[in-house]
This record gives C-alpha cells, sequence and structure tokens, in this order.
C-alpha cells in the first residue's frame, strides 16, 4: 500500500534528472549541499522529496479555541505569545514555527472581541507570512477581509482558518513541505499550550488534551524528519512530548454508524476514552512550556 | 552537443509534465474546495498526492467529540472520481463513499473522539491516474 505519495514518479524522476545534470556539469560542488540547503529547496542529496511523501493530518488550533469558548474558559492575556516578540525570528523556521503559534493566538483571541489585538495579531500574522515568501500567493480578499472584518468572532475565526489553508495550498503546491510542517506544528504546540492551562480546571478539556495522544503519534513521525540544526532541540523536546502522550491509557469500542443518506451524513458512535491523572498532566504541562519556550524564545 | 541538447530537451519535457501535474493538481484543489460550504472552517490543511492504477492513499486524522466533519474527495474534474474510505483504529469500515454512488464528500458527526484513517484511491472505471486531493473542513457552531 502507498503511503500517501505526494509526488509523482515523473516528478521524482525530473528531479533526480536535474541532479544528475548538475553533478555531470558541477562536480566541483557535490558535496557541499547543506542540511539546510537541503531543506529549503526541498529536494535531498538522494533525490527523493522531504518527509518521503507522507502526508500528516494535525488537529486545527480552531477547534481547541472552540471548545475553550463552549467550556466558558476566561481570556488570559499571559497564556498568548507577546506581540512584540516577532522581531526576534530570523530564521525561516523559527519564522514558520511562531506564524503557527500567532495563528492558534489569533484563533484564541477571536472568541473574545478584544478590538485592536485582534488587528495586532491578524498583522503579525501576515508579516509572518509575507517575510516567508507566502503571502503574495494567498487569495488577496482573505487578507484584505481579515483586516476589515475584525470585530466579528466568527468571521474572524474562518478568515483565519482561510489563510492557513490557503496558505497551505501555497507552500505544498511548491513542495515547501518543511515550512508548511513547521506552521503545523508551531500551532499545534500553541493549542496544546492553551488546552492544558485550562486542562488543569476543566475535566472536560483536560480528556481533549489527553486525545490529542492520537496527533502525537502522526506529529513524531513527522518530526523525526526535519534537518534544521535550529529545529534540533525543538525536535528532542517533541520526541518525549510524544513518549509522555503514548504513555496515556485509551481503550476503544466499535459500534456500529449510523447513516442518514438523504443528508449525506454517518454518526459515528465508537466508544473512546482516555484517561490523563493529575500527575501525568503536571508533567505534560510542564513539557509543553518546555517546547514552547524553545519555539518563542 | 547533440547529447547536451537532447538531454536539455528531456529535461525541458519532464519539468512540463511536472509543471502540467502541479497545475491540475491546483485546479482540482480548487474545485474540491468548494465542497467546503460556509458553513464548514476549513482545517487549514491540504491533503494531495499524485497516485494511478490501484495505489491506495492514506493518512490518519483525529476527529473530535461533539463536532461535525466533512471530507471531500476529488480527482479529475468529475464528481466520484476519488473513492475513500474511513477506517477506525481497528481498520474496520466506517464509510464506503463507493456505497453511496462515490459520493465527492460527505458529513461525519462525531460521538467520541476517535482516530480514523482515510484510504483514497481512484475510481477504477473512471480513472487510470491522477492528482488525488482531499479537504476537510469541521462545521461552525
Amino acid at each position: 500500500m502507498l503511503k500517501f505519495r505526494v509526488f509523482s514518479a515523473i516528478g521524482a524522476a525530473s528531479m533526480a534528472l536535474i541532479i544528475s545534470l548538475q553533478s555531470c556539469q558541477e562536480p566541483q560542488k557535490e558535496g557541499n549541499l547543506t542540511p539546510t540547503d537541503s531543506v529549503n529547496s526541498g529536494i535531498s542529496t538522494s533525490g527523493t522529496m522531504n518527509f518521503e511523501g507522507e502526508i500528516i493530518s494535525l488537529p486545527s488550533p480552531i477547534q481547541v479555541a472552540n471548545y475553550l469558548k463552549k467550556n466558558n474558559m476566561p481570556f488570559k492575556q499571559e497564556l498568548v505569545h507577546l506581540s512584540s516578540a516577532k522581531d526576534r525570528y530570523v530564521n525561516e523556521t523559527k519564522k514558520a514555527l511562531n506564524m503557527g503559534v500567532y495563528g492558534a493566538d489569533l484563533a484564541y483571541i477571536s472568541n473574545f472581541n478584544l478590538g485592536q489585538q485582534n488587528a495586532d495579531y491578524v498583522d503579525l500574522v501576515a508579516k509572518l507570512a509575507a517575510e516567508l515568501g507566502i503571502l503574495d500567493h494567498v487569495d488577496r480578499k482573505i487578507v484584505t477581509r481579515l483586516r476589515s472584518d475584525l470585530t466579528s468572532p466568527d468571521s474572524l475565526i474562518r478568515l483565519n482558518a482561510d489563510l492557513f489553508h490557503s496558505a497551505d495550498k501555497y507552500l505544498k503546491s511548491n513542495n515547501k513541505y518543511d515550512i508548511s510542517a513547521y506552521i503545523l506544528i508551531g500551532g499545534w504546540i500553541e493549542s496544546l499550550h492553551l488546552a492544558a492551562d485550562a486542562a488543569k480546571s476543566n475535566e472536560f478539556l483536560r480528556t481533549r488534551l489527553g486525545e490529542q495522544k492520537y496527533a502525537a503519534t502522526s506529529i513524531d513521525r513527522l518530526n523525526k524528519k526535519f534537518t534544521d540544526p535550529a529545529y534540533e532541540p525543538i525536535r528532542k523536546e517533541i520526541e518525549i512530548l510524544c513518549v509522555m502522550f503514548s504513555q496515556f491509557e485509551s481503550t476503544y469500542s466499535y459500534r456500529k454508524p449510523i447513516v442518514n443518506e438523504e443528508t449525506r451524513t454517518t454518526y459515528i458512535n465508537s466508544k473512546t476514552s482516555v484517561q490523563v491523572n493529575e500527575e501525568a498532566l503536571t508533567a505534560i504541562t510542564a513539557q509543553i512550556a518546555k517546547i514552547r519556550t524553545l519555539i518563542i524564545e | 552537443m547533440k547529447h547536451l541538447i537532447s538531454i536539455l530537451c528531456s529535461l525541458l519535457f519532464v519539468l512540463a509534465i511536472q509543471n502540467t501535474s502541479q497545475a491540475q493538481c491546483d485546479t482540482i484543489m480548487t474545485l474540491c474546495e468548494k465542497n467546503i460550504t460556509s458553513q464548514y472552517i476549513s482545517d487549514g490543511q491540504v491533503y494531495r498526492a499524485l497516485i494511478s492504477g490501484t495505489e491506495v492513499a492514506e493518512f490518519s486524522m483525529t476527529l473530535f467529540e461533539g463536532n461535525t466533519y466533512r471530507i471531500a474527495a476529488c480527482s479529475g474534474m468529475e464528481d466520484g472520481n476519488l473513492l475513500f474510505t474511513l477506517l477506525d483504529p481497528e481498520g474496520q469500515p466506517l464509510f464506503r463513499s463507493e456505497d453511496y454512488v462515490g459520493a465527492p464528500y460527505w458529513d461525519f458527526t462525531i460521538e467520541n473522539t476517535i482516530q480514523v484513517t482515510i484510504e483514497a484511491k481512484l475510481n477504477p472505471h473512471k480513472s487510470q491516474s491522477g492528482c488525488a486531493v482531499l479537504v476537510v473542513g469541521f462545521k461552525k457552531d
């Protein structure tokens, strides 16, 4: 079975041809490809593509923000990343990770009608997208509307999702899988950070946090594929986090889904549970904080 | 010199084919996004693969409790070219689009958070190879 191969044989062949041509014409450059070069070009020295063509799906930070809203969790300014920190990030990896962080924060603050702060976070996301060369390739209408529909939480949440979807589309169309993945990971860690704080006082959110163990399996596979030295300290800590998630006990029992053909809907009723005790919650919260610090510092 | 020209021609040929494939994927993606209507919010990601014959593309996804997700699957310009199946953690099918005339999209209401595997393959009666695109949205409350 094919593990979601993204690139065609033709694509791989053409890349191999490009590389073989380069090595024929410029033999003196052979061996000079640094790990960073490899990541930025989207092509490894072997001619295969980054991430081995595997597709990874991560939960949207907007879903976590929705859960916080549904559970009437109050806004906490200290939870969101400082808007003034944006200029700290000079390399592409850090910019991408923090674009994900600010995007998750934007999803969070969108629920609280914060006026100017909404505008500031929209600008932060847009500026990092511009610095990563993404902004010029996303639908301009999304950005324009994001800047003008700041008072409607629903609109802001939708446009935030559309912006990240549009960015992901551009990045994947242009083989910038590493940037796409860093954005997703930054957003995932920030949403874990928001959920972990709420999980201290809310059983429902504690369970939702525990359920991130499923996504952690995908993250762990993705995490192992990064080669940028700037990411290395983060990679190691995420690996530990994934092991911690894997230790949560979970159960599953199948129940037959119910189908409504008329509305084209299937109701999935299987039973699942994940156990997160106090001690595990404390440990995982500390680990999330450690990773977040590495990302935002 | 002749050798170099033939290599360059080959290179241009494969690059042209690759660009065409990418452009085809982008067009299919745009068409597929139309299935995520205004009631739904995109999950912010795109899932695409170039597949042929009986190849199966797969990935895992967490569907969180209390949400209704819409999954749309597209390949080529017509509905039903891409068939998709949702499998539970034990590999049991929860949904197969081919049971519903290759429905291009379907909604899933989730009672308990579940990790599913989504498998996508070309409809052998309609297509032999092409760009497979999946888009996912969840219903806004």
